[in-house]
């Protein structure tokens, strides 16, 4: 009954009192900003991140949790209420879910999203406390081979995050690592890329990238986009669930949790790939199949139980191996390099009260959206119904006080608006953020990896190939450009051929 | 408003969002003339005197894309040229960077030619004016937080923000500003115990 001890030991960390109020802070300020149109669990991190820098670790990493959960749910709330999602895993759940409140089952809807959420949250965080130590036990053979190839899987797998182009998304992860080297080189102390500017001797800070942007860039996308008549809906009635309800949805909501699960584990777009594969299951198996994209329930089920658990289960690689598999989890792993630990096995050793309470507070997180966000839906609703013309300067004063605070420093707001006008272009050259993030935050470790891999074997590369377990991510790696890289082919020659026919 | 304004030679019709646009840019410059740069407003009177404050731009995003990457990858080259590169046992803090900004320069390349083969979109109108308007109102707002305090900067970027959005009313702006700073003021700097720099009038 070990696992009892150790779920024990997290809750004990999780429910102290003041861990709970951060927690509890944590899922509030999550909703608040996650609700408003445009932006996504990302910006909402990224925009609160350095109200966590000053809380001890354990304190930190419950809010952040907290933040994570918030802000997804209320990308929900807006997909459902106003037909505008925060971010792509919630596309899916704006299908149905904002025909459901059209037909005035607003209250139903979410109050679907919110249990099918909590089900697959609480099935999830199990499994994570399950395989996470079995993972981490495996990670401790990995070597500076293995880690090398698992992150240039990881990276690649990060490719299809991005919308569109395979090449723009991998210049754009070229791009992050590039940032990655500036400052002082870890192993010779020589300086790269500073200018012979102090500040730059520690890098970037990660935040400042993030923010600008994701929080500055996202913002001037929105009032570059034309006017456009939102229409919302304003009267939420009927919240609690028939039974009958609860009959149709439970079934969507278990065969989400497992398929958005599995799928979670996979670097790279989890909750997306989840929540549009589950509908499409759903969709097969539905009976009524035509009911689907004008308000069925189990099209809000089905994918909010599954981007929720994929949304759990990206913990794992995170946290045993320090891989991110999304922006969100690059953001996390930053957040843990702030307060001085570094992600990977030995955090559950080192740390355990950290990883067990950081465990219990997802549970916790869920059991607290469910709680908070049925009774003060109607806040949501009318933070909802305040112009966005209001809204975005409040946004983007909060970015700036959050950027000058994590060091005080004014260059760090002056990078971040350049940050956020680089963002904003790029987003108009069709290349996503999300995988420059990624780079960013692997890149030096990846860097490490390799000389230290590279030290090792005299300089053979071969030790790559030589090594089982970096062999087999290697090959998985190419499986994967393979399988991204066909259907362009295709397509390209596909075009050729018929400009060659006309 | 000044009076050059409605003569300004702009096509009357056509062009939709000229009209708001041009408005908002004539408030701007009468009612707070201090918030922006010089460089930056001079830039958005340029673009808006070009298509009335949104820029076309007709070239094919992946070849702006691919000549992006090139350049940058190249300019790091160059910056990284004195960087030692050693051997791939032992690497110098070269080796890393130069290998990252070839895939960048490689990259770009491919980019660039499949620009050529094949017909890709183009990048469209770019409205300039939020762009610059915010980066610039942000930017104040870090020129400004040491000398003059959290106050002064923040009532910059809520008004700089808010202007660089459409229907720009000056009278709630003003209210939307000191309500935010003062609330931001009372949460962060007492609340949470943030040390943002007071702005001191004496």
């Amino acid at each position: 009954m070990e696992l009892f001890n150790e779920l024990l030991l997290g809750f004990s960390v999780a429910l102290t009192p003041t861990n709970l109020l951060y927690g509890f802070l944590g899922v509030l300020l999550g909703t608040i900003i996650g609700v408003l149109p445009g932006l996504g669990p990302v910006a909402t991190i990224s925009i609160l991140l350095p109200v966590t820098f000053a809380l001890p670790a354990p304190a930190a990493l419950i809010m952040l949790a907290g933040i994570y959960y918030g802000a997804q749910y209320g990308g929900s709330t807006t997909a459902i209420l106003v037909n505008l999602p925060g971010e792509s895993s919630s596309v899916v759940t704006a299908i149905d879910g904002y025909q459901m409140a059209r037909k005035g089952q607003a209250g139903l809807a979410l109050a679907t999203a919110a249990l099918c959420s909590f089900i697959a949250g609480t099935l999830a965080t199990l499994v994570i406390a399950v395989a996470a130590p079995a993972l981490a036990e495996v990670a401790l053979d990995f070597g500076p081979a293995d880690y090398f190839s698992l992150m240039l899987f990881g990276l690649v797998a990060a490719v299809i995050l991005a919308h569109g182009s395979v090449v723009k998304a991998i210049g754009m992860i070229l791009v992050g690592i590039l940032l990655g080297t500036i400052g002082i080189d870890a192993n010779t102390s020589l300086e790269r890329y500073t200018f012979g500017i102090p500040a730059f001797g520690d890098g970037i800070d990660f935040a400042v990238i993030a923010m600008g942007m994701f929080g500055i860039g996202e913002t001037i996308s929105n009032l570059d986009q034309k006017d456009e008549q939102r229409s919302f809906v304003k009267e939420v009635r009927g919240l609690w669930p028939r039974w009958a309800d609860i009959r149709r949805f439970i079934a969507p909501a278990l065969r989400g949790t497992f398929l958005g699960g599995c799928l979670g584990l996979l670097p790279g777009g989890g909750p997306v790939l989840a929540s549009f594969s589950t509908y499409a299951l759903e969709k097969k198996l539905s009976r009524t199949p035509g009911a689907f994209g004008k308000g069925a329930i189990e099209g809000v089920a089905g994918p909010e139980a599954a981007n929720n658990a994929a949304a759990q289960t990206a913990f794992i690689p995170m946290l045993t191996l320090g891989l991110p598999s999304s922006a969100v989890m690059a953001l996390m792993i930053g957040a843990l390099m702030m307060q001085g630990l570094s992600p990977g096995p030995q955090l559950m050793t080192q740390r355990p009260d950290l990883f067990w309470g950081l465990i219990a507070s997802m549970w916790l997180g869920n059991l607290m959206l469910v709680v908070l966000n049925l009774p003060l839906v109607g806040i949501w609703v009318k933070l909802l119904s305040v112009p966005y013309r209001m809204l975005y300067p409040a946004i983007m004063l909060f970015c700036c006080i959050g950027v000058y605070s994590i060091n005080n420093n004014a260059l760090d707001v002056v990078l971040a608006a350049i940050f956020g006008g680089f963002g904003y272009l790029m987003k108009r050259l069709h290349c996503e953020p999300a995988p420059l993030l990624l780079g960013f935050i692997l890149g030096p470790m990846i860097e490490e990896t390799l000389r230290r891999a590279l030290l090792i074997s005299h300089g053979d590369p071969m030790v790559f190939l030589q090594r089982p377990i970096s062999l087999s991510f290697l090959v998985l790696t190419v499986l994967l450009l393979v399988v991204l890289v066909a259907p362009m082919i295709r397509v390209t020659r596909q075009r050729a051929f018929e400009e060659s026919t006309d | 408003m000044r009076p050059t304004d409605p003569a300004d030679g702009r096509p009357p019709a056509g062009d939709t969002r000229a009209g708001p646009a041009a408005s908002g840019g004539a408030g701007l410059d009468t009612s707070h003339p201090v918030i922006l740069p010089p460089s930056c407003r001079r830039a958005l009177r340029a673009a808006e005197a070009e298509t009335g404050s949104s820029m076309d731009i007709k070239l094919s995003s992946d070849f702006l894309t691919g000549l992006f990457f090139c350049s940058l990858g190249a300019l790091a080259i160059i910056i990284g040229s004195d960087y030692p590169i050693g051997t791939a046992a032992r690497m110098g803090a070269g080796y890393f960077p130069l290998m990252v900004s070839s895939g960048l320069i490689l990259l770009g390349g491919i980019l660039i030619i499949r620009s050529f083969l094949t017909e890709t979109e183009e990048i469209g109108a770019i409205d300039v004016r939020p762009l610059l308007l915010l980066i610039g109102s942000i930017l104040l707002f870090g020129l400004l937080i040491e000398d003059w305090g959290f106050p002064v900067a923040g009532l910059a970027v809520v008004i700089g923000a808010r202007i660089a959005g459409r229907h720009y009313k000056p009278l709630e702006t003003a209210l939307l500003a000191v309500g935010l700073v003062g609330f931001c003021l009372v949460l962060f700097s007492y609340g949470l115990g943030l040390h943002l720099p007071a702005t001191r009038l004496w």
